[in-house]
Order: C-alpha cells, then structure tokens, then sequence
C-alpha cells in the first residue's frame, strides 16, 4: 500500500479514508455518526455488538470492523438498517435487568442513549428474561453489577491491552456468556480505579459503578440530556 | 335477614390507590368486623437487600407517587443510621427540610382547590421536622 | 356517529404507586383545555369504578402483579378503543418486577412475603401470618408487564414520564395523528 488517501460514500456523502482505516474511522472523521456499543476509543475494535451494522457494497458488515474501501457504498441511517440496531437495542435490554429509573448510570448511559437515538419506544413483543444475577461490592472504590451488563466486553479489552492486567473476561457460552471477574470476587483481583477499565465511560452502562459517584449530577446536566448519543460526531460536519 | 352479609367497598377512594374495606353483618345485621385489606403487595423490604446502600432512597421514591419525598427521605434517614451518621451538615439538613416543605405543597396545596383532599401513605408528611433530626 | 361526542378516557392504576396518574395533573394549566375536550369515565379521577360506556382511549399505569390487576386490565383491552401503557411499570413491570430476580431465591415471592410480615427486623404481626383473607387478590408467581397480558397499541415511557410527553401524546392521539415521539422528548427514567 503507497498510503494513498481515496474516498468511498455513506448514504451518499463522499467520505475520505485512508488505507487501513475502517469504515466507522473513516465515518467519525468525516462526521457521519455510525451506532455504535462495543467500540470505544482507544480499545481494539471487536465488532460484536453489531449495532454499527451498515450495508457495504450491499453486504450487512460490522463498521467497526470492515476496512474501507475506494467507491465503496456504504448505507448507514436507513429505516431498515435502524430497524435491525433497534431490535438488538431492545434484545439487550431484555436480556439483562435494566431498570433505568434506579440506575445511577441513567442519563450517562450508551445503551438508553442508544435506545433514545433509535426511538424504542413501541410496545414489544419479546419476552424479559428477568435473569437473577449477583451483584459484587466487595471492592472498597469499584461495584459489579452484571444485572446492567450488555457483554459489549469493552472492560474486557481496557484491562488487558490498556492496564495489562486481565481482570475482567468473558465466562460461559451462547446466552450465557457473561462478563466475569479474573478470582472470586472483585475485592481479590488488582483491579483499582484507576484502571482504564474502571475509567467513566469505559463501562457504556451502569455495571461497572465508580462508588461514591453514584447520583453526582443533577438530570439535565447529564451527558445524553445535552444531546444524542453521536451528536459530538455529528457535529463536526455541521461546523 | 337470616344471612349474615358481607360490605366490600373497593377500592377506598381517601386514600392511594390500593385499598380495600370488607365489613362482616351477622344475622341480626350488626357488624361482626370490619377489615382494612392493602391488595397491593410488591415486596420492596425484600428486593432492596442485596443493592447497593445509595440507590435505596432512589429505589424507594417508587414505593408511592404521591409521596415519593418522605419515602426518599425515611431512607436517607435510614442509609444515615447505617452507616453511623450522628450529625448532619447543615445543608443537607435544610435541603432535607425543603423538599418535605415542597412535597407537603405539592401533595396538599395544589390539589385542595380542585378535587377532596386524598391522602397518601406517608401520615408523617405534617410534620417535616421528623425527616429531618439527626438520629 | 354523533359528531359532538366528546372522546371518552378511562384510566386505571394497577401495580403502580400513583405517580403516573400524578404525572397526568403535571400537564398543569393545558389541563383545563384537556377537560374541555374529552371526558373521563372509569378513573380514580372520577372515582368512577366501573365503565359507564365504551371509551376511545384507556390508559393504564402499572403492571401487573395479582389476579385483580389482569381481570381490571382484560376489563380495559375490552371496553377501550385504544390502550395506553404509561409508564416504566405497565410497559416493563417497573421496579416491582425486582421481585422476579432476586438473587439466590428459588421462590421470590415467597420471600418477599415472608420478609414483609414475618422474617422483617421490625415486623410487628400478631398472627404470625402472611394475610391470607379471601378478599386480597391473589398474587401472581410474577409481576409481568401489560403488554403479556393484552394487547398494548402506544407506551409513554418514562418514570414518571413527563406532563408534557403525556400532554403531547394524548393530544396527537386524539386528533389522530400521533406519529412516535421526537428524539428528544422521551425518557426512561
């Protein structure tokens, strides 16, 4: 490769990229916002939420994942395409136990952010799954609560490839897998809040909970009460 | 009147929402007893152990609707005997004592012009002071 | 159809706390000219206990979690046009569906009652008893949200959702022409 820059569409906006660049780098340079949950600055993509799902080149691919190519065509907000992100949306949201009326994460989260964004608001038809999950404060800074976790793994890659220590992994299989703690409980690992895993926003949800944090800002003041989720992305084409 | 007879008056409409009042007529149509029912039970004493000690006052606000500040507050009063606090700073106790001020307006003053006066389950609402000393 | 009939509204808490139908008077002032327009049948507002007529719209808060709450509800689908969820509660069972997943029970509800009038710290109960008296509706092994148990047509969502999403949307419905919610205006929290 010459490391020549080439350009490639998104709902028919050129965009330019650079070879090596996925399409969702490529997107957030040029200020198209593609949905994204498990993708977070400065981890390694992973591409396993699928909510950055677009139509390349008429093929469903993961943005996060797939490189850009010259004249690619690329669908991003399309009624079909928000339609499938709304349905994994609203899948995660009955997987776990979200109780956003109690959550100190309400207002800072991704995952109502995401919700919001994608107007779940329609009466559905899957079922809760209301699973019955521990919750882990045994560490005196940091508590577990794997009933808000969406599996989007980004601890996961924070505290191995950041903080090189691998105290978060994945454990189980299928619609069991979950995230899990690398000892018996979160007070026996060297996790510290100062881990970029432990960091604010590392956790898109309120699962990882910083203590002593919790209900810190007044609603309207909250991240996503100032705008939607991707509205900092969006707002770059608009200035 | 042989029969003896039951009065169901459901639900009970003085007060919030979920109540009942059966009252039991012997033969002579006398009241042999009379029952106060709550038909509403959804087991927050339990589903609240095991949470974190800072959403409680969050999670309780939902107990009721019409009274979600004294719920709130009787828990920040609680979480405050946990964790051994004796003295509270003094704007914290004031903040305290202003939003009992505001849920006592909000519950009576607004509504007393328009419709009969409900009340809810929070019988402390009349005395804001209790919310607010310093156990 | 006669032409001036005004629409009717029933409303109906289940396994709510009231704050919803609290939520409905934080329309404030618009209010007076919601009166005006429809007329409330069914309701703790009206202290009308059962439906006088059929109503165009029903709106429920809370879910449900005893048998009473699924006849009221059933009760609704079939005197209302359109149903209502409002509220984190009817829409996804709320914070009383804590009570499906806790944590270390093979029988949540069991527990929860057993806390509430036995095992409880500062349970005074004389009978030693879970009340039992066959006026209390039986409970469910669940608390499910309305929309498994009827067919729900629109949900507000929001705890309590705010007066003017509620204002919003009853008014678009009525001039039918509610079309979802903009991106903005809805909470879930």
């Amino acid at each position: 490769m010459s490391g020549t820059g080439f350009s490639f569409t998104i709902d028919g906006v050129a965009v330019a990229a650079e070879p090596g660049q996925t399409i969702m780098e490529a997107a957030d340079a040029a200020g198209l916002y593609i949905p994204r949950l498990c993708d977070h600055e400065g981890l390694r993509h992973q591409g396993g939420c699928r909510v950055c799902t677009v139509k390349a080149g008429g093929r469903s691919v993961s943005a996060c994942t797939q490189p850009a190519a010259p004249d690619l065509v690329v669908e991003n907000e399309t009624p079909h395409l928000n339609k499938l992100r709304r349905d994994l949306v609203e899948m995660l949201f009955h997987e776990g136990n979200h109780l956003c009326p109690i959550c100190e994460a309400s207002g800072n989260c991704e995952l109502q952010a995401m919700a919001y964004r994608l107007d779940m608001t329609a009466p559905t038809r899957f079922p809760y799954l209301q699973p019955s999950r521990t919750l882990d404060a045994s560490h005196p800074d940091i508590a577990l609560d794997t009933n808000r976790c969406i599996s989007c793994g980004r601890c996961i890659r924070a505290s191995q490839d950041v903080d090189r220590k691998g105290v978060f992994g994945y454990v189980g299989r299928g619609i069991h897998r979950r995230v899990a703690v690398n000892a018996d409980d979160l007070a026996s690992t060297d996790a510290s809040i100062e881990d970029a895993a432990i960091a604010a926003g590392t956790c898109p949800v309120g699962c990882i909970i910083r203590k002593r944090h919790g209900f810190a800002t007044p609603i309207g003041e909250r991240i996503f009460d100032k705008g939607p989720i991707g509205h900092d992305i969006e707002d770059k084409r608009r200035e | 009147m042989a029969e003896p007879r039951l009065i169901e008056i459901s639900p009970v409409t003085r007060v919030e929402g979920h109540g009942k009042v059966t009252i039991h007529l012997d033969a002579q149509n006398r009241v042999e007893e009379a029952r106060l029912h709550i038909v509403e039970f959804r087991g927050f004493e339990r589903f609240i152990r095991g949470r974190l000690l800072w959403e409680v006052p969050v999670i309780v606000q939902r107990l009721c609707g019409i009274c979600p500040v004294s719920h709130h507050l009787a828990a920040a009063k609680a979480m405050d005997m946990i964790c051994g606090v004796d003295v509270l700073p003094p704007t914290a106790e004031k903040m305290r004592r202003l939003m009992h001020y505001g849920q006592v307006m909000q519950s009576h003053g607004c509504t007393s012009s328009t419709s009969p006066r409900r009340t809810c389950c929070s019988a402390s609402a009349r005395r804001p002071s209790s919310a607010t000393s310093s156990r | 159809m006669n032409e001036t009939r005004k629409p009717r509204v029933a409303t109906v808490s289940l396994a709510g706390c009231f704050g919803c139908h609290m939520a409905i008077l934080d329309i404030d002032e618009r209010l007076v000219g919601l009166m005006q327009a429809v007329e409330f049948d069914r309701s703790p507002l009206t202290d009308l206990k059962t439906f006088t007529r059929r109503c165009d719209i029903g709106i429920i808060e809370g879910g449900c979690c005893n048998e009473e709450n699924v006849h009221v509800l059933q009760d609704f689908r079939r005197n209302c046009d359109v149903l209502i969820a409002l509220g984190q509660c009817a829409i996804m069972g709320g914070l009383p569906a804590m009570r499906n997943a806790i944590m270390q029970s093979d029988a949540p509800l069991r527990e929860c009652l057993e806390e509430a009038y036995i095992t409880g710290a500062y349970i005074r109960n004389t009978t030693h008893q879970i009340p039992n008296d066959p006026a209390l509706p039986l409970l469910l092994d669940r608390v499910y949200p309305c929309s498994e148990v009827v067919e729900i047509d629109y949900q507000i969502p929001g705890c309590a959702p705010g007066g003017d999403i509620i204002f919003e949307t009853l008014s678009s419905i009525l001039a039918g022409r509610f079309h979802g919610f903009s991106r903005d205006s809805f909470k879930f929290d």
